[in-house]
């Protein structure tokens, strides 16, 4: 088990097109992705999951990655939220 | 023969069948299964057709450089690809034996409420989309999605309630000539889409379903909003000349979108767009928007959303920017009164909110909750950027004064906390209330810039209330009156050597635009769609002549003579 705690940069924080983006590249990789906001936990590879967690700018949130490739899955995860999901 | 006007969302004329687009209210049966295998097997193909189809669009729109709408699709089809979503629609089949359709509709109205529960508009419009896609697949399933795209056999001018970019994305656009529909507005994602192919659009027909029948012949005017319902021969055979010539006209302003524009002699007129929702600038940057003229940060602070912060509100002046490749930005401070809230703000209902406590005034009132922080904002996201500040609503010289007093206090507070800003970012002001173009030659002293907000400082100088249909009739910017006041501000301006701008909706206007270049504006702030037509009547324009004509105009006095001096200056085909 990974774990990454990273903040959302982007101004509306994870909506559609972001959480779009994040679930698309948890998809990539063959290891359980969950984000972990507050009391919830969203599966990382479902945009609706990621999208109910209604996280805001700014807000922090925290990758956990279980299997095979964890450590190369969390560590891009959490890069590619820190780049503002580019 | 009937003619009825409603709002223009993208340009073009055309003249053809009418086809009703009816779009029966999804049911969804709810029936018990045996075969869950099979129910199975049913939503997952439904599903990978649909995403086949999605993603069929989305390259024939990324080659025409729509990134905005490619980026909503494939929102779309990761909605399509859910794993959370089919699961939960998989768990329904097999614990309550029930039919696909029933099934995806449960598990995706869960998402949905899920969603709309968030406590944010965007958010909430989010979970329309879900229930879009969903319905999108059951009708798949239901084998009704391809009513649409089958009935439609020969060119027609489609008629709808409102149409969804995914509604678009079936038609066969060759089928396509124009869209007639009763709800929808210029920012949304179907307008832009019907612009990208260049189909004509007009919205805001209230109750035209009900007027038009099947067997109905229809003209649609993009440019100018009109719809005519069985046109007559004459009708019929100008308007057939005016697609025609239309057709030309649009397609050199198109290949010349991005060029600087000069007037036929030499003058360089620039052209700026309006923006006043950020899903509008990438069309504005593909339109050939030179910066903005007018950015509105309204959008950042209305309905029932927290007040961004100034951290927030810096980052978004900044992206702004640079997603216009860092050409000039004009933010101009917040214009709000009671008639356009923002819940947070506890502002009273006022009998007269266009006079009342709003703009400028309201912003001096709300200085630490609102005002220093969007001060704040904009000097630091102008650190080595072209950003500068405008003020709305200014009515006398004192409140610039009081105002740059402000500003200094607000970068001295930047510098005690050692935030990098812009000392010298230019500050300018809307010329909107008459007192304010009466005493140009004092404000050119205090300010840097002048933009023009010729839709306020015509409701202000004729007494006509913009919002009240039963005296707007008499609202018309090409009123001598509003003309003097302009042509007063141009004057005081360029004696200092200060530019004017014009952001109002006469800068649009084929028949204004010759006279505002003629008594000498030096830059049109328009909404990004009109930027190519703009661009392609200033080159049309021979300055010189313009200037003759204007000085005419002033002195007229009557507006159907204006009308006369100007038509030598307007292409033909916009008269």
């Amino acid at each position: 088990m990974e774990e990454r705690t990273v903040t959302v940069k982007d101004k509306i924080g994870l909506h559609a097109r972001t959480s779009s983006l994040f679930s698309k590249k948890a998809m990539m990789f063959a290891s359980e992705v969950k984000i972990v906001f507050g009391q919830k936990e969203a599966n990382g590879k479902s945009m609706l999951a990621i999208m109910s967690l209604g996280v805001k700018h700014g807000m922090e949130i925290k990758i956990k990655v279980n299997g095979e490739d964890e450590k190369k899955t969390a560590e891009l995860l959490a890069e590619f939220v820190e780049n503002n999901f580019a | 023969m009937k003619v009825i006007s409603g709002t223009p969302v993208s340009s073009g004329i055309a003249i053809g069948a009418a086809y009703l687009l009816e779009k029966e209210e999804l049911r969804i049966p709810e029936y018990s299964i045996e075969d869950t295998r099979r129910e199975e097997m049913r939503i997952k193909q439904a599903i990978t057709i649909g995403k086949r189809e999605v993603n069929s669009l989305i390259k024939a729109l990324s080659k025409n450089k729509c990134t905005e709408e490619c980026e909503i699709l494939e929102a779309h089809i990761s909605i399509m690809e859910d794993p959370e979503l089919l699961d939960l629609t998989l768990s329904f089949i097999n614990n309550e034996h029930k039919n696909a359709e029933y099934c995806l509709n449960k598990a995706s109205e869960h998402y949905a409420s899920m969603i709309e529960a968030i406590d944010d508009d965007y958010m909430k419009a989010r979970a329309n989309d879900v229930r879009e896609i969903s319905g999108l697949i059951i009708s798949r399933l239901l084998g009704t999605d391809k009513a649409v795209s089958h009935k439609l056999k020969t060119p027609s001018l489609i008629v709808a309630d409102t149409i969804t970019v995914n509604e678009i994305a079936r038609l066969n656009k060759d089928l396509v000539l124009g869209f007639i529909t009763e709800n929808g507005g210029i920012t949304d994602h179907a307008a832009i889409l019907a612009r990208s192919y260049r189909i004509p659009f007009v919205t805001g027909l209230r109750g035209v379903l009900a007027e038009i029948n099947g067997t109905d012949e229809l003209m649609i005017d993009g440019n100018k909003g009109k719809v005519i319902i069985n046109p007559d021969s004459v009708e019929r055979s100008g308007c057939i000349a005016q697609r025609d010539k239309w057709n030309d006209f649009y397609t050199a302003a198109l290949n010349k979108a991005s060029e600087s524009t000069f007037t036929s002699d030499g003058r360089r007129i620039k052209v700026y767009a309006n923006i006043s929702e950020k899903n509008f600038i990438p069309d504005a940057v593909k339109q050939g928007a030179e910066g903005v003229g007018l950015l509105r940060t309204e959008f950042l602070f209305l309905g029932s959303s927290d007040i961004p912060d100034e951290d927030a509100q810096c980052h978004i002046y900044s992206s702004i920017c640079d997603s216009f490749g860092g050409r000039e930005i004009i933010v101009r401070t917040l214009d709000i009164g009671s008639d356009k809230k923002n819940t947070k703000l506890n502002l009273t209902d006022e009998e007269n909110p266009a006079l009342g406590l709003r703009g400028l005034r309201l912003c001096f009132q709300k200085e630490t909750e609102l005002f220093k922080p969007q001060i704040k904002a904009i000097l630091r996201s102008s650190f080595k950027r072209n950003i500068k500040l405008m003020l709305p609503m200014v009515t006398s010289v004192e409140e610039v004064r009081k105002f740059k007093a402000l500003l200094e206090v607000c970068k001295a507070e930047l510098k005690d906390k050692c935030m990098e800003y812009n000392p010298d970012i230019s500050i300018g002001i809307m010329i909107e209330v008459p007192s304010a173009a009466i005493l140009a030659d004092a404000f050119t002293d205090e300010v840097d810039f002048f933009s023009i907000g010729t839709n306020d400082l015509t409701q202000y100088t004729l007494a006509i209330d913009r919002t009240n249909s039963a005296v707007s009739y008499l609202n018309e910017g090409l009123h001598p009156a509003v003309l003097e006041l302009i042509n007063k501000t141009i004057k005081s301006a360029h004696k200092k050597n200060k530019t004017v701008a014009i952001c109002g909706e006469l800068a649009g206007d084929p028949k204004a635009i010759p006279v505002l270049i003629g008594i000498g504006v030096d830059e049109l702030s328009v909404n990004p769609s009109s930027i190519p037509v703009v661009k392609e009547i200033i080159r049309n324009i021979e300055y010189a002549e313009a200037k003759k004509i204007s000085q005419k105009v002033l002195k007229t006095y009557d507006k159907n003579k204006i009308t006369s001096l100007t038509s030598g200056l307007i292409p033909e085909i916009l008269k």
